[in-house]
């Protein structure tokens, strides 16, 4: 292996450097492993694993951490700080880690700011220091600290910003140094370096429920899950370690009379029996209103990378009835000189690397504290031979441990050693100050400085901690409700009273316990704390580094002071105090007291920033899960999608939609392209899919009175067979969106809108119905999925549909110009309207989804016999373009009726939603800019969309009006676009005006005409007489029927062999085959098929009909009548009820409903149906869908509208390990996928 | 994540909601002048505290909800459904008429749940009975 990062003969030279134990033998393979025969260490030493470190190899055992083991081969130096570029060590043992930030995995799986201290050692784990050139252990940049009186707090700012003119006067203005400098400024002060490669591995999101979330695993934490568990509850427990335990790991003292690792045993057999749920690797990062917790699980971070289709990383969304919290302390540092050196560390940090790694940081030990816990790791050093000097701060009277010297009164002053800790000069307390006194060799400088719990997750959830005079910490205030936390969090130090304390806290979260029925918590007698958290000695000076991290220095928070920035807020800013990886764990007490000193006030005036999510760093990827690459938002298809790319088609998006663009013939660029697809539709015929359409059926006795409240023009007498254009409004006067409404009978209107706005119209609609208009009978109902549309527009385009469509009359008398007429196509229904868009005599026709491609087919082929084509996007808005219709860009949120040329189709008999607001003074003025059709003056000038409108006197500011829509006109042979101008065509028509396009300095003169260009008088619409045409073929009697499953679509083609694993749709009836309970596939954990096709019927109901219409549903198809949110299952059908007065029928027939009772409408078309069983099927839905699925909140017979990637889906559990899945049809496909490459991880 | 406890389908994260602001306006008649709509439209409060607001369980039952939630510290008080048919339907069914006699059960009697409808609603679909 080689460090491909640097040039080679670098790399070769630091390999000979870096290893000057490289002969075998030379060296004991782990220096600072002590003896196996001392029982020290968890880690399994019967196995070695070989990582590599720059340009070494290095072995350690499984068990360590990677700071572990970089110390147990008495690596010191493993980075350089931040800014100054001084050596750092291995400072701590976990989260807090300020020193071993390091760089991991190679090529796209480069990880930097890696924190050592928690990385799982792994075999062939490749490592190295970062912020460092060439190596951390000769770094060029460490001359920072040279020049590091420079460097202080505000100096970038200081030097960089400020500079004003005024002041320098050969400066330049404000940010302009920063500009220039910056770059190199980040090269020498930062962090590792990421890989520029894409993230190769893979990340998911599951959403979890539980009754109770336990975060940590210490004493507490398994006290706290062992009692919710024993008393039914469904526990989580959460550790962020690899192993659970916490303290219990590393602990030596008893826990309630037995040895910590004994008592840690039987306490996880217990949860295991009791079901409990354990999460290790598990970090609990946030938590969030309502019981709401983000976890990150680092599931393949112990190995070189993740196993085939296993995730790196695992975000748990968890919602919690309650949770405990008994998430441990910090322990925190004591600024004194140097204390950044290799080889200073945190004392507990000292005692977990002995007792659970069996490494001996140092031979020569100095402990350093002011509390008693300082003299435990004095102690246990000692009895594993190290030589140790105890500093106590305190003047106290403690009998000394074996082997410890013990020197009371005095604390460290400065470190000595340039690269690593040589030694320590002792400073002894004087009245107020230090005085500095003698130095003593040392190897290892273990410093107590106190504990502060950790409280983030409360921080996050709004409490304030509160300092504790006696405990010098601050410690959690009072918690909401549901919320308890016990252990160290909440400021014990014994085990055993936090094992105590974690029992208190479950039963305060079962709320069964008065306060008097808690146990007593007894903490071991302690000798008076004292808080120590400077050495400040007068004498040469030396940094004391506050936040090391960021190096920040107890120097930088007197410089905030002196300049001001005393509030803990502009503390952190100018300093950046706390604003590391580690987020402040370890230096935002000293800060907060050092300031506190400055001000000659409390520590709790000065009082603490809010921590904010995460609680430790959480990879992007982790956050985005699966939702990346084609699964960013989902897709949506049309059920021609495949028969559009096979015949050609480009494809392009339409907000969610891919639809169909152009169809390139060889040889054609877009512009020809388009072109020859508009002048077909003119000159003979041409189709175009125009599925997207929103489709809404509006069913009900009132639907008539419903519309005419909802467009500008009237639909109250709108006969039944006719369509309807219309305008609505928004309720401030400003269009909405513009559509048909065809009316297929007394009761049944098919109402269409754009594209882009199919999903405002359809919730807007709702949002009257349910909660204004609750008094009008009226069903809505999405059915875009369940009808395809073609247009079919062109001269031919009643020669095509009357020979394929033979019970239809289509003669001018029979079927006029905004007739809608029934018929059948190949024996399947198909609903007709004359409606163009295009301005040629033009129908659309509709038939349902699954025979969409057959429908596509026997039209394609008539067309093509009349010289006709297909039609993309591109020629779509050619022609309407032409022809002065407005789409939504023009309807742009901006616009009204007036100002889109359509204010006479406003009535003046009726009210509407937005007729009042829209004859507002400012709505009404008629300088606004309003609709105009625009000509290049040179007529083979080309102008753009979005180009600004100018006075040719005054191409400045915003003009008078904008260009917004443009096209090649085949029918004109030059450009045209449409436009909006202040006063539109009345004030300009005729006139000359400027097209500016500023961006690429582009200036045409555009003429102001009318919008309409091609046909005014609309003779194209209703020709005399249509072209003679050859006879065509028939429609076959049949059209086939295809499934949305698309297993046989050409871009389908999906690494791996999903078939072996999962069924799919296909001919024969295996659908069936899958879908019975005998061909349970109980070989898999989980599989996914296709639903076989079956009758789904929607019923809604009237409020005062609802109990009898659903008795009567029920007693028509033998079943009883389902509860809210149940689905029963009876000999021919199926019965859910999904919403209040919404039931759905699967299989039998139609269900016969008068209309004062409600409605019905058949989604057999638009909801595509996925099964998902297997023992592993609620855990695979668990990965998308947010409901609690486990079998008491989502049983056999349950049924939901269920969130499924932002779209709006139903789930049903049909039985025990069962689901099935309806989609609407066009999200089908992407969904799919992603469910199918989720459920690869449990092949 | 807030969880809004819908009145169809249980409590739910709120991301399978739409929110739609203010539940307490009164919107006038269409008919009615330009002020009163512009008052409707434009004139909100901004309350710190309790707030009754409209959520759509858009990607769930699709039930439109007047939901109780305090601004301040997110708690939700509770949610009902905005359409006064739907706490109609969902009640218990009108007291059938007792002309027939009833034809023996297999299925043992169960007590009716308690009304959740407002006792006017109630009335009212007794009144309709």
């Amino acid at each position: 292996m080689t460090d491909s990062t640097l040039p080679q003969p670098i790399a070769a030279g630091l390999r000979r450097d870096a290893d000057p134990d490289a002969q075998p033998g030379a060296a004991p393979a782990q220096p600072k492993r002590v003896a196996e025969s001392a029982g020290l260490g968890r880690v399994d030493r019967t196995r070695t694993l070989s990582f590599r470190w720059g340009g070494r190899t290095l072995q350690g055992h499984p068990g360590d951490t990677l700071a572990a083991a970089l110390l147990a081969n008495d690596v010191r130096i493993v980075g350089r700080s931040f800014k100054y570029h001084r050596p750092r060590g291995v400072m701590s043992a976990g989260v807090e880690e300020g020193g071993a930030i390091v760089t991991v995995g190679e090529g796209a799986r480069r990880t930097p700011n890696v924190n050592a201290a928690t990385q799982e050692l792994f075999d062939g784990l490749v490592a190295h220091g970062q912020n460092a050139w060439p190596s951390v252990e000769r770094d060029l940049g460490s001359i920072n600290d040279l020049g590091s009186p420079f460097l202080k707090a505000g100096f970038y700012y200081k030097t960089f910003f400020s500079f004003l003119p005024r002041v320098v006067p050969s400066s330049r203005v404000g940010t302009d140094h920063w500009m220039r400098y910056e770059a190199l400024i980040r090269r020498a002060a930062g962090m590792g370096r990421a890989s520029d490669a894409p993230d190769p591995d893979l990340y998911e999101t599951v959403h979890a429920h539980c009754d109770a979330l336990v975060v940590g695993s210490g004493p507490a934490g398994l006290e706290a899950a062992r009692l919710l568990a024993e008393a039914g509850q469904d526990v989580v427990l959460v550790e962020q370690d690899f192993e659970l335990g916490g303290r219990l790991l590393h602990e030596t003292r008893a826990i309630e009379g037995a040895p910590a690792e004994d008592w840690r045993r039987d306490r996880l057999a217990k949860l295991s029996s009791l079901g409990v749920r354990m999460l290790s690797r598990t970090t609990a990062f946030g938590l969030y209103d309502h019981g709401v917790a983000g976890l990150v699980e680092r599931v393949s971070d112990n190995a070189p990378k993740p196993e085939p289709d296993q995730v790196r990383e695992r975000v748990w969304i968890v919602r919690a009835a309650r949770t405990v919290l008994a998430t441990g302390a910090i322990e925190r540092g004591i600024a004194f000189g140097n204390n950044d050196r290799p080889g200073v560390m945190g004392a507990e940090a000292a005692r977990i690397y002995l007792n659970r790694y069996g490494v001996r940081a140092g031979a020569k030990a100095v402990v350093a504290t002011a509390h008693d816990g300082g003299w435990r790791a004095a102690a246990e050093l000692a009895a594993a031979g190290a030589e140790v000097t105890l500093l106590d701060a305190r003047d106290v009277q403690i009998d000394a441990p074996a082997g410890v010297t013990v020197r009371t009164q005095c604390a460290p002053r400065r470190a000595l050693g340039a690269r690593g800790v040589t030694g320590l000069e002792i400073a002894r307390q004087t009245g107020a100050g230090w005085r500095a006194e003698d130095r003593i060799e040392a190897e290892l400088i273990a410093v107590a400085g106190g504990w502060s719990p950790s409280v983030a997750l409360l921080s996050h959830r709004g409490v304030k901690p509160v300092w504790n005079e006696r405990r010098h910490a601050f410690l959690p205030g009072p918690t909401p409700p549901g919320i308890e936390v016990c252990g160290r969090a909440a400021g014990l130090e014994d085990p055993t009273a936090s094992a105590v304390s974690g029992r208190n806290a479950a039963r305060r979260a079962l709320g069964r316990a008065e306060k008097a029925s808690e146990e007593p918590i007894e903490e071991t007698e302690e000798t008076p704390r004292a808080f120590v958290y400077e050495v400040r000695a007068p004498g040469a000076p030396a940094k004391a580094f506050v936040d090391p991290q960021h190096d920040v220095t107890s120097a930088d928070i007197r410089l905030a002071h002196q300049e001001g920035y005393v509030s803990v807020e502009h503390l952190k800013r100018y300093t950046t105090l706390g604003m590391a990886t580690d987020q402040g764990k370890v230096g935002n007490v000293l800060g907060l007291a050092l300031m506190a000193e400055a001000r000659g006030v409390d520590i709790a005036e000065v009082g603490t920033t809010t921590f904010r999510p995460p609680y430790t760093p959480v990879s992007i990827g982790a956050l985005a899960g699966r939702a990346r690459g084609r699964h960013v938002k989902p897709e949506r298809r049309t059920p021609m999608h495949a028969w559009n790319l096979a015949r050609g088609a480009q494809m392009t998006d339409a907000g969610l939609w891919k639809r169909p663009w152009f169809y390139p013939r060889a040889g054609e660029t877009i512009d020809d392209a388009c072109v020859r697809e508009a002048a077909t539709a003119r000159k003979t015929v041409a189709l175009c899919d125009v599925t997207s359409l929103g489709k809404i059926a509006v069913q009900g006795p009132d639907a008539a009175e419903f519309l005419n409240r909802i467009y500008v023009n009237g639909f109250a007498k709108l006969p039944i067979g006719r369509a309807r254009y219309g305008v609505m409004l928004r309720e401030d006067g400003v269009a909405m969106d513009d559509g048909t409404v065809w009316r297929m009978g007394e009761t049944d209107y098919y109402m269409t809108t754009t594209t882009a706005a199919a999903g405002k119209v359809m919730s807007w609609l709702e949002e009257l119905l349910q909660t204004r208009w609750s008094d009008l009978r009226v069903a809505v109902c999405s059915v875009t999925e369940q009808w395809a549309g073609l247009s079919v527009a062109g001269p031919h385009a009643r020669n095509l549909l009357s020979a394929l469509v033979a019970d239809i009359d289509f003669s001018d008398e029979a079927f006029p110009y905004m007739g809608v007429r029934e018929g059948t196509l190949g024996g399947r229904p198909v609903r007709l309207a004359r409606i163009s868009f295009s301005g040629a005599l033009a129908y659309e026709i509709h038939i349902e989804s699954d025979y969409a491609e057959a429908m596509a087919e026997t039209l394609w082929e008539g067309a093509r016999a009349l010289g006709g084509c297909l039609y993309g996007t591109e020629a779509l808005g050619t022609l309407r373009i032409e022809k002065g219709f407005v789409t939504h860009a023009e309807i742009d949120g901006r616009t009204t009726l007036s100002d889109l040329g359509l204010g006479a189709m406003a009535s003046k008999t009726k009210p509407y939603i937005g007729a009042a607001l829209k004859d507002r003074p400012a709505t009404a003025d008629p300088s606004r800019p309003r609709l105009v059709g625009l000509i290049p003056v040179d007529k083979d000038a080309v102008f753009k969309s979005g180009a600004i409108l100018c006075r040719p006197d005054a191409v400045k500011g915003h003009g008078i009006g904008w260009v917004s829509s443009v096209t090649h006109s085949p029918a004109l042979g030059h450009w045209i676009g449409l436009g909006l101008v202040e006063g539109g065509v009345e004030a300009w028509e005729g006139q000359t005006i400027l097209a500016a396009y500023p961006v690429r300095s582009d200036l045409v003169h555009v003429k102001v005409v009318s919008p309409v260009f091609v046909d005014p008088e609309g003779h194209a619409l209703k020709p005399e007489q249509d072209p003679v045409a050859p006879s065509l073929r028939p429609a076959p009697d049949r059209l086939a029927r295809r499934l949305p499953s698309g297993a046989d679509w050409p871009e389908d083609a999906h690494p791996g062999a999903a078939r072996a694993i999962f069924g799919r749709g296909g001919p024969g009836g295996a659908l069936e085959d899958f879908e019975s309970p005998e061909t349970d596939r109980q070989d898999r954990p989980v599989w996914l098929v296709e639903g076989a096709p079956k009758p789904l019927w929607r019923i809604s109901a009237w409020p005062e009909a609802a109990h009898a219409l659903e008795a009567r549903l029920a007693d028509a198809l033998g079943v009883a009548p389902p509860a809210p949110g149940r689905r029963i299952s009876g000999a021919v059908a199926a019965l859910s009820r999904v919403a209040p007065r919404v039931w759905l029928q699967e299989g039998g027939a139609a269900p016969a409903l008068d209309p004062e009772e409600g409605a019905v409408l058949s989604l057999e078309h638009a909801l595509a149906r996925i099964v998902i069983g297997g023992p592993r099927a609620a855990d695979l839905l668990a990965r998308f869908v947010s409901v609690d699925l486990r079998p008491a909140a989502f049983p056999v017979g349950a049924i939901a509208g269920v969130d499924i990637h932002h779209t709006a889906a139903v789930l049903a559990r049909t039985d025990e390990r069962r689901f099935a899945l309806w989609l609407p049809r066009s999200y089908r496909h992407g969904l799919w996928l992603m469910l199918e490459e989720t459920a690869r991880q449990w092949r | 994540m807030l969880r809004i406890p819908c009145p169809f389908c249980g409590l739910r994260d709120h991301a399978e909601f739409d929110y739609a602001g203010d539940a307490t306006i009164a919107y006038p008649e269409l008919g009615a002048p330009q002020e009163r709509w512009c008052e409707a439209v434009y004139l909100r409060d901004d309350p710190k505290g309790p707030h009754v607001e409209l959520w759509r369980h858009a990607r769930g039952c699709g039930s439109w909800l007047i939901v109780e939630r305090d601004t301040l510290t997110h708690e939700i008080k509770g949610a009902r459904f905005a359409h006064p048919g739907d706490a109609i339907a969902m009640g218990p069914p009108p007291p059938s008429p007792p002309a027939e006699p009833l034809a023996p059960s297999d299925e043992p009697e169960q007590p009716a749940p308690a009304p959740e409808v407002a006792p006017e609603a109630a009335s009212e679909a007794e009144r309709k009975a």
